[in-house]
Order: C-alpha cells, then structure tokens, then sequence
C-alpha cells in the first residue's frame, strides 16, 4: 500500500513534469517571437543616406588582376579610376585624365591627368602611378595576364611630370580610350610587386594595406562580409569633379550590395523595403513588381545578345580520317548546315519580331545584327531591304520555299522533309538548347513549328549548359540557341566568328568560336577595323562586318534581352533616364551622382519632358525648328535650362533654349536630344528624336506663315506639322515657321499647348512661297492661390504640392508647389474642372476643393491644411497582438491538453488487437484506510 | 567485455572502410558530372585574355592526369586541404566554416525543437492511442510532413514578412549590422531566426513525433509491460521506467543522424531565407562545378554522419545487449 501511494504520487510529479516541459518549451517560443516582433526599427530621422542595390552574383575577389565575377567588377568600376571610364552613354569619359592628344603618327598619346584625384588613404594621384601601374603589367605579363592583353602595343610609358603621362606605341591602337585597367597606388603596390604576390594578395591584407583596399574612385570598399553576403562602400568625399556633373561626390553615403541567392528573396526584399533597387528583375515577376505603388522600373537595352548558331564547319574538317589540320572525329555528319541556301531559307522563316514580341513578352528588341543597340554607335541596324523578311511570316515562308527548291533540296523520298538532290540528305537537323531556359525552349518550339512549313524538320534536345558546351567542342550538333554579353568595344566580339578563334580540337578550349564559320574577308575586315584610327572609319568597317554575318548567317540573330531594373522611389528621387543613357544602372557610378534622397534639396527634377512632334524627315541645308515642354513643380518654364544636342553623322552641335533651329548640311540620320535641367542642376528624364535628312526635291516649294493669338500675339513653340509630307516645324519667338515640301496641296495643322487647333488646306507650287498664318483661340486658364495653416491663417505653407486631378483620373494633370510665400501659379490648364488635392509632410492632405478653369481667366483659391500629430506606432501593432495572442492560445491548448490527459489519470484501454487484456484497472488505487 | 571491445574495434574498422569508399565516390563523382569547370570560372567575358585562362588550368591542376589530381586529393583529404575554390579563389575548407557558424545556429536550433516536441507529442499520443490529442497531432505532424519545404517557407515568407511585416523576409541579421552582445542584436538574431526554424520543425516534427509513437505503441503490447501493469505499478511510473526507455532505441539513431545533418544545413530554408549557412553557401558550387567546395561540403556531411552512425553505434551497444548477437 505504502509503495503504491508513493508511485501515486510520483505518477503526479511525472504528469505536472511533462505539463510544465511542454509550457516551458511554448514560453521559450512566445518570448522568442514577443522579443523577435519587438525588433529594432530604424528610426525616423535619417541623415546617413544608405543604399542597398540587390545582386545575384557573389564576388570572387577584390585583387584586380584575378577577378572575374560581375559584382567584383562593379565594384572595381567604382572604387578604382580609370584614364576614361566608360560614361553614360557607353563612351570613352574622361575620368582620371581631363584630357589627351594624339601625336607622331598616331604612335604617341599624352593623358593630362586631373590635379585633384586623391587615394582614399589621402595621398595624391600622380603620372607616376600611372606609370608605375602599366610598367608593372608590361613587367609581369604572367602575374598580370587579365589585364594584359589592354596594353597590347604598348612600348614605353613615361610620367613627364606630375600629372602628364606619355604612352609610346609599337602600332597605332584602336582602344587606348577604353583600356579596362585600374589605376593603382604605387607607394602600396611596389611591395605587392616585389613580393611576387600580384595576382594572389587579398585586398584586405594589413600587411600589404593598412588602411584596406586603396583606390581613388567615387567609392572607398569598407569591408566584405562575407557570411553575410555584403560588400560595403563608402563614398569618397570629396571626391573630384567630373566633367558635365554638378556635384562633387556621390548623393549617398554608403552603398552595400547585398547578395541574393534566390530571386524570390531578392524580389521580397525589394517589395519590403529591405534593398533600394534590382538590376535584373525575373521577367516573369517585373508586372508584379512594378505594379507596387513605392517601385518603379526601366528597362533599358543590355549587351546581350541571344543567337540561333548554325554548324558551319565544313565536312573536311568533321572527318578523323582526312588527317587534316582540324580535328573532331565525334562531329556531326549531316553537313547542309554548311550550305548557305539552307541557313538562309531557315532564316528566312524564322519569325523575330514574334520572338521579342511574344516569347519575350515585350521585354526583348527583335535583333538585326550582332552587336546589341547598348553599344549604339557600333550597332549596325541592318536596313529594311536588306532583311531576310518578304512581308508576312506567310510570305516569307512562299519565298525560303521557292528558294529551297530553286536549290535543289526537293521532297523526295519523305513527303514533309526536304533532301538534297545530289547528295540525298535529309534536312533533318538535331537542335540543342539549354535546359530550364523557357525562352529558349518556347523560341526552339516554334522555330520547329516554322520550319516544318519550309521541310525542315529538328529535333529538339534540351541539355545542360555543361553538356552543350560538350557537344559544342566536338563540333555534335547541327544548331543552338545561346547567348553572347559583348564588351563595350566591338573587337573581341567580332573575332569570335573569325577563323582565328576556331579550335584545333575538343581540348582547345582558349577559342571561342561555336559555330565554326570561316569568310577570309571577314577576317581581313577584322584586322583593318583594329588599326583604323579614325572612329567612322572604323565604324563603317564594323557596319560591314555586321552585314556580312547578317547575309551569310552563321547564326540568327534572336533578340537583344532587356534589362529590367526594379527601384524603390519612397526615398529616393531624380533616377536617370536608364533607357537612353545605357551606360548608367545601379552598378556603376554615374547613377549614385543622380539620384537624389527625397527630401535632402526639397528639389525634385523636371519631369515630363517631351519635344514638340515625332520624328520627322528635312531637306538637307534647310532650317529646322524645334520646341520642348517639361514640368517641374518648383520652377517655371522661363527657369529651366533646356540643353539640345543634334547627334550628326559627322558632327555634334549644342543649343540652348526651349525653341530652336539647326541647319542639317548632310543626309542621313540624326539624333536630337533634349535635356532639361532646374536651377539647381537637377536633370529630367531625356527626351530624343531621329530626323531623316535627305536631298531637297526639284520640285520643292515653301510654306511659311505665322502663328499668333485671337490678340494678335505671337506663339512660340507652336506645332505646324504637314502630315503627308511628314514635315513638322515649330515656330519661333516671333510665331514665325517655314516648311520645305514637294509642290501639291496639303491639309496643315497648328496647334499649341493651352490653345485650339486649327487646320487650313494649301496648295504649293514648285519655287513659289505659299503663305499661311494662323490665329488660335486660348482653351486654357490658370490656377493660382495660397496654401495657409488652417489653425493659424497668417502661415503660409511653402513647399506644398499643389495637384490638380481630372475626376476619376489616377494621375495629376496638373501639379506645382508653393513657393516661399505660399503662393502658387499653375497655368495653361485646360478648360474643365478638377479636383485639387494638397499635400505636405506633416499635414493632412486636403483634397476637398474643386477648381473650375474658365478660358483666359485666373481661378483663385485659398487652401487650408492642418497639421497632424506623428503616430508613433505603426501597422505592425495588431500583427503583433495577433501574434502574441495566436502563441498564448497555443500554450493554453496545449495544457488543456495535458491538464485533461492528466484527469483522466491512466491510459486508454489498448486497442492494438492481441494485446493482453487488462486485468485490474490500477489507475484507481484502492482508498487508504 | 572483451567480446564488446571486439565488436567495438569491428565496428571501427567497417567506418574506416566506408570512410575510405566515400572519399573515393566524393572525388570521382564530380569528375563525371557533365562539363568542363573551366567554362564557369572564365564567363564569356571577353576581356579575359587566353593566357589568363592557361594560368587557371595550371593553378588548379586542370589539366593534371586524373592519378595525379586523385594522390592530390587524397593528401588533402587527410590534411583538410581541398585546394582552392575555383570561384570564391579561397581554401575550399576555409570557405565552408565561413558559413558552418550560422548552419550550426539554424539547424542546431531547429533540431532542439523538433526533437523536443517532436518525442513529447509521440509519447503522448503513444500512451492515449485513439484520443482526440492521438488523432489531432497525427493529422497535424502528416499535414505539415506532407508540404514542400520550400513551398511552406515561401507561404511563411508571404505571411508573415510581406503581408503581415512581423518577421523579416530573409537573411540572418539587418543589412548593415553584425552580431553583437547586445540586446538590440540579439532580438535581431532571434528575429530572423524564427521563421526558418519554425518552418523546419513544422516539416520535420512528423519524423520524431510518428517514430516515437510507433516505437511506444509497440513496446506498450510488449509483455513486460504488461506485467509491469499486473504488478499495480502506477501508469506514470509504466510509462517512465519500462516504456520509454525501450522505445528510445531506435530514437536513438534518428536523433544522431539529424544531429550529424546539422552541419550540412537545410539546402531548401536556407535558400528560401537567404540564411546564410553552408547549404545556402554551396548552392552556386553546383550550378558551377565548383568541385573543392563540394567536395569539402561533402566530405564533412559524410564525415558527421558516419561518426555520428558509429557513436550511436556503440551506444546502442552499451545500451542494449541484444545488439550484439546481430
């Protein structure tokens, strides 16, 4: 009895110790999550400005001459200088040289060097590093051969002072404005040198840097955590001026690149504020990501190219038993790969434009040419009549038909494959692309759907890169889809199709041929394009050597990928116009100089910048006449500073103003491109057009005339535009415009921002001026008042946004912000009414007034906002209730639980069938008595 | 005890010998994957000179005869040397303990947990088969068993990080900040810290909480207990004394082999939270064939479990006579 009371008891204990276990644990858990949803918030006032850009990419090292990772190189671009950076517009930019000239036969460049570059452990940056940097490379090819190959020509480099530096050459080089190589502290690297430790040392090595890695760019690279996935860089302050920027060091003061593994995470911390922007959003997410109210994106052209390769090799040099210079004993032996009608019919039916336009979903350029349009200048557009593309894709599969049998290849033995007559092979090809890339995938569908049409049949295989790269080498494939990232300067890309970079055979693999086609001419091209030292020379050749891939088509050009870059905009402002300047994202510099802290000027840059008309077409030696509108919420149109430039083949011209007029003296294509920037130098989204200039007909007659108001008052800036003959003018300050057409009779339209349009027909006659003034009636009104505190009337509110919204419309028509004294103008609004929504930090947003905009008049309001009190608590206060509440529910189940079990005090009878049966129930110890 | 230092030394040598086969697979199985290393070191990037790419083959033994990279990789194997990783350009072990820190952390946390919860939730419902709480934790361990990892964590990461915002989406710490000793640090810690290990013993709790019933209700219908029960000995003391005891043996071997996976980290939490511990560290090693890394990656997994294999080995052993006649 007594030992059964002691179990009794002890059977307690053991109940209460799992009850009180299990609690236990669910505390650790609640106090886990109270402690975790308590978190430290990042307070509210922020002057330290950080930037976090997302990459998916880890760096490998920071030692110059041993890295190749992306992210490395980014950084690289940023903490080190170079004598020209590559600038906004993917051209040579003068960064740690002001300037060059070019002497002795193109064999000796002088770099004059700027006199305020500092390395970021405070000593000057001199010729002498310079020197040292380039002696050291042409001294330590071995160590150096990353970066060697740049200086390829090189004969002597010389510092003639501080800040001037010769470079002799042994041949005249294309390149020396794009040498790739950071400029390195001598008093640091000469022990690195000495030490025979160049390509191995770690940046972080206090013995070699004591104060870290050392550069004299923009940024200074604090630290790389590399369990944490963060590289850390400070900017550099001051850090000296660059030609065409405003400031004198970048606009943040810290970047950190934190490194994703997933997209998913990286997308998430996006969208939760985590980082500040991604460059290269998932395609698949970017509608997703930019539909968020605080995310905007770009998606500028990228230096990708994605490319369908044909196997070119010819069978000679596919056959082991030739015994020839090549070769691949394994390769394929369906040679009418090689038979220029075949690639060209296939090309022929392949439909890019659905490539780009469908598979892509938009977010990809169809390509005509090899080098991607990032690079504009070396892109060669190849023009309409020269495509390989007869109208409809029907048409253009009637014309690779008729040309396949014209050929010889006939449906012979199978009644949907072609073969070749003479030869009897079937054009029954294998198609490889890479697995897990959808686009590839969905490209290689329907390239066999297309081609089945013209009797050619694929068979498709999907393999990993690695396997491709296999059968790549051995030359085992008929096709592929893969794709390129050129450099910025065209040589290297150009020489993969060259004869040159075809392999000896499987084990070579220093050659980057993969299709394997040879055109001496082409490689003779290759050579002259290197040595041609005037650029449109050198143009043109790359223009050829683009139209002779084109027609021979080794491979189809598929289309140039765009970069989709994803930025949050709820802190800061001013991000460049990406898709124009495709030499700035969020990994290089150039972008940190422009965007700006919202808040930190109380400035915002001018938006909506637009030029009058679209593109048009002039006659050359004419007058052409061009006017610009922008919006800027502080300051008036008169207050910007509108900057023109009008790219011609031969020559650049700048102007100023917002109306005016060039001369174009030669045919072909221009650029025109208006910047507008604010008083402060802050820059809005550019705006470009292309004009066509071509000979003036013989039949040519003038339309001039002007354009005023119901008053009698010149417009300027007012559009004219002759649709048929797609001539648009604007007129001057004097309202005064002047059109060049063929002789006819023409509708022509005026029209100008805040008044009617009107039309007038004209009939020109050959050598004769028609005259043609037109008057226009005001449509718009203006807006003006004062925004005052609603409690204390006599303060005025500046820096208001004042926005006027169309009813039911999600964007202001309309917005500007008070000035000093509170008062705001807006004019040439439209007539109607709108809603008129106030705002400013720190007030409720009033947005209870409406406005009527009568022509001609001047609506006045008076607008009163009222200052709120900062909650200090956010929207995470109920989820944390919520949470805590959820864990509290928890633990009380779970001791309901126990609780119950310990009730019950004894086991349920057993259920498994065979057990034994119980005898005696012992859980109910007899009473004691 | 002679006959136990026998199996004892029996037992050592048969680990030697699938230490020795594993080391051997671990070298041999990455030389067959498809592929040439070399084509992920060098991307095409064409300002990589060929000369360049020449001097990585020979940095790297590339082009070695397969004998010689073998001898090469077997003294390293026994000095802990891996040789350079090919993308990273650091010691492939040094590498992999960058990152074991944050693995122990995650997985030695989460581990804790299930195991804990995991046992108490079987023995419960061993000893009320048939209960609401026998059937209800059933249906609850097999719900979350039966979920993707990665589709679970992604649903929490939603939940609770985008929708919700109570818990930061990723990552181990804020950007920016490292661990301290202070208390702001360390709520950030344990902030980033709860999805993941949360996610983990909700998939992983099936495993202890099913194995742990199955192996009670077994010894429950055992005779012993019976007889324990026929002796009027309280349910409590049943439970305690007989019951568990005999059902910890085959625990015994499920708990060091998730102890020895502690080190290889959880591939799928940590990629989904972007947890920087060695999983999360290695998965690029693949797409890359980055073989140092891997292999080291490998050879410590292989090494943890196979010790952990022996420990409970012997264990069982001291524990339970019977394993000795087998």
């Amino acid at each position: 009895m007594n030992e059964m009371d002691y179990s009794s008891l002890f059977d307690k204990c053991r109940l209460h110790y799992f009850v009180s276990l299990a609690i236990v644990v669910c505390l650790l858990l609640t106090a886990l999550a109270t402690l975790a949803v308590t978190a430290p918030s990042v307070g509210a006032v922020q002057t330290y400005y950080e930037y976090r850009i997302g990459v998916k990419e880890d760096p490998d090292t920071f030692n110059p001459f041993d890295m190749m990772a992306g992210t490395s190189w980014s950084v690289a671009h940023m903490t080190y200088e170079f004598l020209y950076a590559v600038g906004p517009m993917m051209e040579p930019y003068p960064q740690l040289a002001a300037s060059h000239e070019v002497s002795n036969g193109n064999l000796t460049w002088t770099y004059h060097l700027v006199e305020d570059s500092y390395w970021h452990d405070g000593l000057p940056v001199t010729a002498h590093d310079v020197e040292f940097t380039f002696k050291m490379i042409m001294d330590y090819p071995q160590e150096c051969a990353l970066l060697a190959g740049y200086l390829e020509g090189f004969d002597e480099v010389t510092a003639l002072d501080n800040y001037t530096v010769q470079i002799d050459l042994l041949r005249p080089k294309a390149n020396m404005l794009s040498l790739i190589v950071p400029i390195l502290p001598e008093h640091l690297w000469s022990k690195v040198r000495d030490d025979g430790v160049i390509d191995t040392v770690d940046m972080f090595e206090t013995d070699y840097f004591p104060d870290g890695p050392v550069g004299s760019g923009p940024f200074i690279l604090e630290e790389y955590r590399m369990a944490e996935g963060e590289i850390h860089l400070l900017a550099q302050k001051p850090y000296h001026r660059l030609p065409g920027i405003e400031v004198d060091s970048v606009n943040i003061d810290k970047l950190i690149f934190v490194i994703y593994k997933s997209d998913n995470a990286l997308i998430t911390a996006l969208e939760t504020g985590d980082i500040d922007v991604v460059d290269g959003v998932p395609p698949s997410v970017w509608e997703t990501v930019i539909a968020n109210p605080d995310i905007d994106g770009q998606t500028p052209a990228t230096l990708i190219l994605e490319e369908f390769g044909f196997n070119c090799a010819p069978k000679e040099w596919r056959l082991s038993e030739t015994g020839g210079e090549r070769n691949f004993p394994t390769a394929s032996t369906n040679y009418e790969t090689t038979n220029l009608t075949v690639r060209q019919a296939c090309t022929m039916a392949t439909d890019i434009e659905y490539i780009a336009n469908e598979i892509h979903q938009g977010m990809a350029q169809p390509a005509y040419g090899l080098i991607p349009p990032a690079t504009p200048f070396w892109h060669y557009n190849v023009p309409e009549e020269e495509r390989w593309d007869y109208g409809s894709h029907e048409d253009c599969v009637a014309a690779a038909n008729q040309m396949l049998e014209d050929a010889g290849y006939r449906y012979i033995s199978s009644p949907t494959v072609r073969e070749n007559e003479s030869s009897g092979a079937l054009l029954e090809f294998e198609f490889y692309y890479i697995r897990a890339n959808i686009h590839d995938e969905q490209t290689a569908e329907m390239m066999q759907i297309w081609w089945a049409d013209i009797g050619v049949k694929v068979n498709l295989y999907d393999e990993s890169e690695g396997k491709l790269y296999d059968l790549m080498s051995n030359m085992e494939y008929d096709m592929f889809i893969w794709s390129w990232w050129p450099d910025v300067d065209p040589t290297w890309f150009l020489s993969v199709l060259t004869t040159d970079e075809i392999p000896v055979d499987n084990s070579d693999t220093t050659a980057w041929s993969d299709c394997f086609y040879t055109n001496p001419y082409y490689d003779q091209l290759w050579w002259d394009q290197q040595e041609a030292m005037d650029l449109y020379e050198r143009q043109a050749i790359v223009h050829e050597m683009q139209q002779i891939v084109y027609r021979d088509c080794p491979y189809i050009c598929l289309v140039y990928p765009s970069g989709l870059i994803g930025y949050r905009t709820d802190e800061y402002e001013n991000f460049p116009d990406m898709e124009v300047l495709t030499g700035i994202s969020p990994s290089s510099f150039w972008y940190y100089f422009a965007i700006t802290p919202i808040g930190s000027t109380g400035n915002t840059a001018p938006y909506n910048v637009d030029m009058d008309g679209d593109d048009r077409t002039v006659f050359v030696g004419t007058e052409a006449t061009f006017s610009g509108s922008a919006d800027d919420l502080e300051s008036p149109d008169e207050e910007l500073n509108w900057t023109w430039t009008i790219m011609e083949l031969l020559d650049t011209t700048t102007l100023y103003g917002q109306n005016i007029k060039h001369f174009f003296n030669e045919t072909g294509e221009s650029t025109v491109t208006l910047e507008v920037k604010d008083p402060e130098g802050l820059s809005g989204n550019l705006d470009s057009i292309t004009v066509t200039v071509i000979d003036v007909p013989v039949d040519a007659g003038w339309i001039i005339g002007y354009v005023n108001d119901t008053e009698g008052e010149p417009i300027a800036g007012a559009l004219v535009i002759v649709s048929e003959a797609s001539s648009q003018q604007s007129s001057d300050e004097e309202g005064f415009y002047n059109h060049t057409v063929e002789s006819g009779t023409y509708e022509i339209y005026a029209t100008a921002e805040g008044y009617s349009n009107e039309s007038a027909s004209v009939t020109v006659v050959m050598g004769n001026t028609t005259w043609q003034n037109f008057t226009l009636s005001v449509t718009s009104g203006s807006v003006a008042g004062d925004v005052l505190d609603s409690v204390d009337t006599s303060v005025a509110i500046a820096g208001a946004l004042v926005e006027l919204y169309r009813p039911g419309d999600e964007e202001a028509a309309y917005a500007k912000k008070t000035d000093d004294s509170g008062s705001f103008e807006i004019t040439l609004v439209d007539e109607g009414t709108y809603e008129v929504v106030v705002s400013k930090t720190g007030y409720e947003t009033n947005d209870t007034e409406t406005v009527t905009v009568v022509s001609n008049e001047t609506a006045s309001l008076t607008i009163h906002l009222t200052a709120v009190e900062e909650d200090e608590d956010g929207g995470g206060g109920l989820g944390t209730i919520a949470i805590v509440v959820g864990i509290l529910a928890l633990i009380a189940a779970v001791a309901a639980a126990a609780l119950l079990l310990k009730r019950r005090k004894g086991p349920e009878p057993e259920t498994i069938e065979g057990a034994p049966p119980e005898e005696a129930p012992p859980e109910e110890p007899p009473p004691e008595t | 005890m002679r006959n136990f230092r026998r199996i004892l030394l029996r037992r050592f040598i048969s680990l030697f010998v699938t230490f020795l086969l594993v080391i051997c697979i671990n070298f041999i199985l990455f030389r067959m994957m498809p592929g040439d290393p070399m084509r992920f070191m060098v991307p095409s990037d064409p300002a990589i000179p060929d000369e360049y790419k020449d001097k990585l083959i020979e940095r790297y033994g590339l082009d070695d005869p397969l004998t010689e990279q073998f001898i090469t990789y077997i003294k390293g194997v026994f000095t802990l040397d891996f040789g350079e990783s090919f993308q990273y350009k650091m010691p492939a072990m040094d590498f992999i303990f960058e990152y074991i820190p944050w693995t122990l952390l995650l997985v030695g946390v989460a581990s804790f947990f299930m195991i804990v919860i995991g046992m108490l939730i079987g023995i419960i419902a061993a000893w009320k088969r048939g209960s609401l709480f026998d059937s209800g934790s059933l249906a609850f361990s097999l719900f979350f068993y039966a979920m993707p990892t990665f589709w679970l964590a992604m649903i929490m990461v939603m939940l609770f990080a985008v929708t919700w915002e109570i818990f930061p989406p990723s990552r181990a710490l804020e950007i920016g900040e490292e661990f301290e000793f202070t208390l702001a640090s360390v709520k950030d810690l344990l902030s980033h810290l709860v999805m993941p290990v949360t996610c983990l013993v909700l998939v992983y709790i099936a495993t202890f909480s099913l194995m742990m019933r199955g192996a009670l209700s077994d010894v429950m219908t055992e005779d012993y207990i019976t007889t324990a029960r026929a002796k009027g000995l309280p349910e409590g003391s049943v439970l305690k004394d007989h019951a568990v005891p005999n059902a910890m043996l085959p625990m015994l071997i499920l708990i060091a082999l998730t102890i020895a996976y502690i080190v290889g980290g959880a591939f799928m939490v940590e990629y989904v939270f972007e947890y920087p511990g060695v999983g999360w560290a290695t998965i690029d090693a693949v797409f890359e064939e980055d073989w140092p890394v891997l292999q080291a990656a490998f050879f410590l997994i292989a090494v943890a479990v196979l010790i952990a294999n022996f420990v409970s080995d012997v264990v069982m052993l001291y524990l339970d006579p019977r394993v000795e006649l087998s």
